[in-house]
């Protein structure tokens, strides 16, 4: 099983979702991108992000076809499906009242 | 890992080299951002691998997310069942054997029925393929055609139906280089191949045309199986001769693979056109020796393939009956006019077998099925025993996170390497028994021949049982053992109490004393039934009687052929050890000569049609066999002097039929031989003999001398009947000689003990008793080790309470019989549900039984006194052990 230093399964799982909402992308791809947009607070291990990939994929929640990039390597392009994205959204919600708990108990306690 | 690799390699190369790319285009890409930051690129390449990690576990890692997992799984629960049975081989092997001798019996009976009753025909659409037989005069039976028929009917029936004709496969003795053989040998129409769509593998198969040419084609078509057997598939074997008689063959093509002739029981090893057959035969009307079938024309219909045939038969009957003595003629055009050909599908061949066996079989495999459910039974109990002993070991998986399921699955895994490993063994052991059985099928004189061998079918047939079988009897067990209450199972030192037997195994119990009486029941009827008809009283004394087929080919003038019949019956008797001899046309259990009508002289009523047969004998005939004269006198040598005036001796039943109460003697009869008829005066009455079936009352039957028969025409094959002081057939070497020495060209054929000629007759009762009795037993040994293996677990469990017991001072006699009847409870309802099922079945087998009703109270008291007595002795031995055990011991078991 992958073990991400930071981040739990599911929320590993959600920011790929998150991460192919907007284009498809091949997994380095992907791994820049959680890195960026977090500002680099969340450091995904290159590795672990691979095995998530495929259990996604064999979920049915993004679906893979080999295109050339722009610098013309073959690369695995991942991409939402219609389950993957209705999948993303109850995610974030679940997320959002998740968070939301927590950040009452932290800030009333 | 090699398992692993095993099944990486089932998941298939292309995800592999995929998953192989996806990484290696992430380790570029970030080789490529490394070098632009201006790593050097060796560094740059150990950072990029450093970044991503271990690829082979990564690899790993991917290839179970992406549910490769099951499989593994179903690995490693492979791994642990063989793990588990092997750290209990007793345990492994009782089980298999138990299995296998129930899946073995399965294998072989289905091989059997399969070959029998359900396989088609390996030719071309067989669901096209008909067969047509014409009825009897009294429409009770039906019959084949002859060539010339066969001939009249392809005009008749060309524009909707192909027609090909096959004689009726026998062995033969052939002659190929000097050699002598014996090989499965049919006639056959030219268009035979052609109609029912079989290729020849190799060279070609018969022309069409041949058919118009008699005596003109003498070409062989060869089976494939018997290219394989004698010729090693070498392609030489066409051009190559064999000889029938004083016919040499050629042989011209090899039929396709698989295809042994029509008639299922009866392997053709060679074809020969019908052509080549004699002369006389062909064009013979009456020679009804060729079964007729046909292929339907694309959106022909049975009816209307028939329709056309059907106005030729009756066209063909009423010129036929033209010919019948005036007295006869209407009534018999009556009846000719409402029978009815018979059109009936033959894509599963032709098959006397399936006439005769098909119930049997059908039934053998009813018995053998339920051996099997037996056998779940036992291996149940089995299971269920250790489901208790393994109690904590379930508990240790179910705390460390394994679902019911999970362990469900783990013990199902179990269940069917047993049932594979028993299915394994059992069909090696189908491999011998099946072709046994066959041979039982066979009468002393016709070998059956049928093609048992393990094809796919059977093997899939057999994975099925034994899959089913798995489930059978590992989901009751799985579900127990898997049931556990973790907290008492863990704390050690906790014996698992328990009044008597789980609820599972009492009603397993029950269930397997229901089919071991059943099994017992029915054995019961079919062994009473082979003893009723083996001491029946057929009417004679078959004992110490042979019969020899006699028979001469010399053109010999019909006074030398006479003499040497006579001078036979004078030598026979010098052979020590004969007391007496006679010859016959047919026999008892051999045949009649003819039978039809008889009229009686001067009577006023129509003509009965009713069937006699008529048996031309010599003198001595009923002293030979030990018939006896109730009236009248026996034939005397001046009946049989060349102007004798004709005589005859009636049966019985044939003076019953016709005179009723008056007396026959004196009186005069005639057979419609001659017209004007010859009247043939009644001068005895003999005792009614059974003479074609045990079952069947004795036919009417119409004696006369053999000199008188025909016309008087010398017979060329005769049966030679000897009474002897022994029952052997020892005297056939020195019978030969007297044979070949009473002149005449006389020649011996074949010898058979009359008792031997009965037994023929009993085969489907002798199998089904041989078979059925040997499972019956089979049934009630399985039963008994179930009842004892239960009775003894539980047993062991109340040591204690036992041990309690006894020293609060119970005798061991109260033990005993507390014991017993808890263990002899379900026994008994299972019993009593047997008996109702036994009679219930009963009515399915009432029709192969013989003076004996399915339901008979003797038969299923007996059963079940057997099963009772079974039961008691196998649940006592375990009771008297665990009331021996003194009660301190039993306490400090603790």
């Amino acid at each position: 099983m992958g073990k991400p230093n930071d981040l739990v399964q599911g929320t590993l799982d959600l920011l790929i979702l998150k991460t192919l909402a907007l284009e498809p992308k091949h997994g380095w791809a992907i791994a820049k991108r959680i890195q960026q947009i977090s500002s680099e607070v969340l450091q995904v291990q290159q590795g672990s992000l691979y095995p998530a990939l495929h259990r996604l994929e064999h979920r049915g929640w993004i679906k893979a076809r080999w295109a050339e990039t722009e610098t013309g390597r073959k690369a695995k392009f991942y991409s939402l499906t219609r389950a993957g994205s209705a999948q993303l959204k109850e995610q974030v919600e679940q997320w959002n009242r998740l968070s939301g708990a927590i950040n009452t108990v932290i800030q009333t306690v | 890992m090699s398992l692993a690799s095993r099944i990486r390699a089932l998941v298939g190369r292309r995800t592999e080299a995929e998953l192989d790319d996806e990484l290696q285009f992430h380790l570029a890409q970030q080789v490529d951002e490394y070098l632009a930051a201006g790593m050097p690129r060796a560094e740059a390449e150990r950072a990029a691998r450093r970044a991503l990690g271990g690829i082979a576990q990564l690899k790993e890692e991917c290839r179970d997310a992406r549910g490769v997992n099951w499989l593994m799984d179903l690995a490693r629960d492979v791994r642990y069942a063989l793990r588990t049975l092997g750290r209990s081989p007793g345990f492994a092997l009782a089980a298999i054997l138990t299995l296998a001798l129930g899946i073995g019996a399965n294998t072989a009976v289905f091989s059997i029925a399969d070959a029998v009753l359900l396989k088609m025909l390996p030719v071309r659409d067989p669901q096209r393929l008909v067969r047509i037989q014409q009825p009897s005069v009294l429409g009770n039976d039906y019959y084949d055609f002859s060539f010339v028929n066969y001939r009249e009917m392809q005009t008749a029936a060309a524009p909707f139906l192909d027609l090909a004709a096959e004689g009726f496969p026998n062995t033969v003795q052939a002659v190929m280089d000097g050699a002598r053989e014996r090989v499965g040998r049919a006639a056959v129409s030219g268009n035979y191949f052609a109609v029912l769509g079989v290729e020849p593998a190799i060279g070609r198969t018969f022309q069409p045309s041949i058919d118009n040419e008699i005596g003109r084609h003498p070409e062989a078509v060869i089976s494939y199986g018997y290219w394989q057997r004698r010729f090693n598939r070498d392609p030489a074997a066409i051009g190559r001769w064999i000889r029938f008689g004083d016919t040499p063959f050629q042989i011209i093509g090899v039929a396709q693979p698989g295809f042994s002739g029509l008639v299922v029981g009866a392997m053709t090893d060679v074809w020969t056109p019908i052509v080549m057959g004699p002369a006389r035969q062909l064009q013979f009307r009456g020679m009804t020796v060729l079964r007729v079938v046909g292929r339907l024309k694309p959106g022909a219909t049975a009816a209307q393939a028939l329709a056309p045939l059907q106005v030729w038969y009756h066209r063909m009957e009423i010129e036929w009956m033209r010919a019948a003595p005036a007295g006869t003629r209407t009534s018999l055009l009556e009846r000719a006019a409402k029978l009815q050909l018979k059109i009936e599908p033959a894509a599963r061949g032709i098959s006397r077998l399936r006439e005769q066996y098909g119930q049997p079989i059908e039934i053998v495999f009813a018995v053998v099925a339920l051996v099997l459910l037996l056998a779940c039974g036992n291996v149940a109990h089995l299971l269920l025993a250790r489901a208790g002993a393994r109690q904590r070991e379930m508990a240790v998986r179910i705390s460390v996170g394994a679902g019911r399921g999970r362990l469900i699955r783990q013990l199902l895994t179990e269940s069917l390497l047993l049932g594979v490993a028993a299915a394994a063994l059992g069909m090696l052991a189908a491999r011998w028994t099946a072709p046994a059985l066959v041979a039982m099928l066979a009468p002393s004189d016709a070998p059956v021949r049928l093609d048992v061998g393990l094809d796919a079918r059977v093997l899939a047939f057999t994975l099925l049982v034994s899959i089913a079988t798995a489930v059978a009897f590992g989901i009751l067990p799985s579900l127990r053992a898997s049931k556990v209450d973790i907290h008492s199972a863990l704390k050690s030192g906790v014996r698992l109490a328990g009044r008597g037997p789980a609820w599972q195994a009492r009603w397993l119990v029950g269930m397997q004393m229901a089919l071991s009486l059943v099994l017992l029941v029915g054995s019961g009827l079919f062994v009473r039934t082979l003893i009723n008809l083996k001491t029946l009283d057929p009417g004679f004394d078959q004992h110490n009687v042979m019969l020899a087929g006699v028979h001469t080919d010399s053109p010999v003038p019909a006074d030398d052929l006479a003499r040497a019949w006579f001078e036979l019956l004078r030598r026979a008797v010098t052979i020590p050890g004969v007391e007496s001899a006679s010859v016959a046309i047919g026999g008892p259990f051999v045949g009649a000569s003819m039978n039809g009508p008889v009229r009686v002289q001067g009577a006023t009523s129509p003509a009965n049609l009713e069937v006699n047969w008529f048996i031309p004998i010599s003198p001595n005939f009923f002293r030979t066999l030990g018939g006896r004269l109730v009236a009248g006198r026996d034939f005397e040598p001046r009946d049989f002097e060349p102007a004798a005036p004709r005589v005859t001796i009636v049966s019985e039943t044939m003076a019953r039929r016709y005179f009723g109460s008056e007396n026959p003697l004196g009186r005069r009869i005639e057979n419609f031989e001659a017209d004007p008829p010859h009247w043939i005066e009644i001068v005895g009455v003999a005792a009614d003999m059974k003479f074609d079936s045990l079952r069947t009352a004795a036919p009417a039957m119409v004696y006369q001398p053999f000199t008188q028969f025909g016309g008087g025409a010398p017979q060329r094959i005769m049966t030679l009947v000897l009474r002897a002081r022994r029952d052997t057939l020892s005297l056939a070497p020195a019978l030969r000689r007297e044979v070949a020495a009473s002149g005449g060209g006389l020649m011996l054929n074949d010898i058979l003990t009359q008792t031997r000629m009965i037994d023929d007759t009993l085969i489907r009762e002798r199998l089904l008793a041989t078979v059925g009795s040997f499972f019956g037993f089979v049934a009630l040994l399985l039963a008994a080790l179930g009842l004892y293996g239960t009775v003894g677990y539980a047993v062991s469990r109340r040591t204690q309470e036992i041990g309690i017991r006894m020293a609060l001072g119970a005798r061991q006699g109260q033990v005993v019989s507390m014991i017993l009847r808890e263990a002899l409870a379900p026994v008994a309802l299972g019993g009593l549900a047997g008996a109702g099922a036994a009679i219930w079945a009963g009515r399915l087998v009432a029709g192969l039984l013989f003076g004996i009703r399915p339901q008979d109270p003797g038969a299923i008291l007996l059963a079940a006194a057997m099963l009772a007595g079974t039961s008691i002795a196998a649940a006592f031995v375990p009771a008297l052990r665990a009331s021996g055990t003194a009660p301190v011991e039993a306490l400090r078991n603790e």
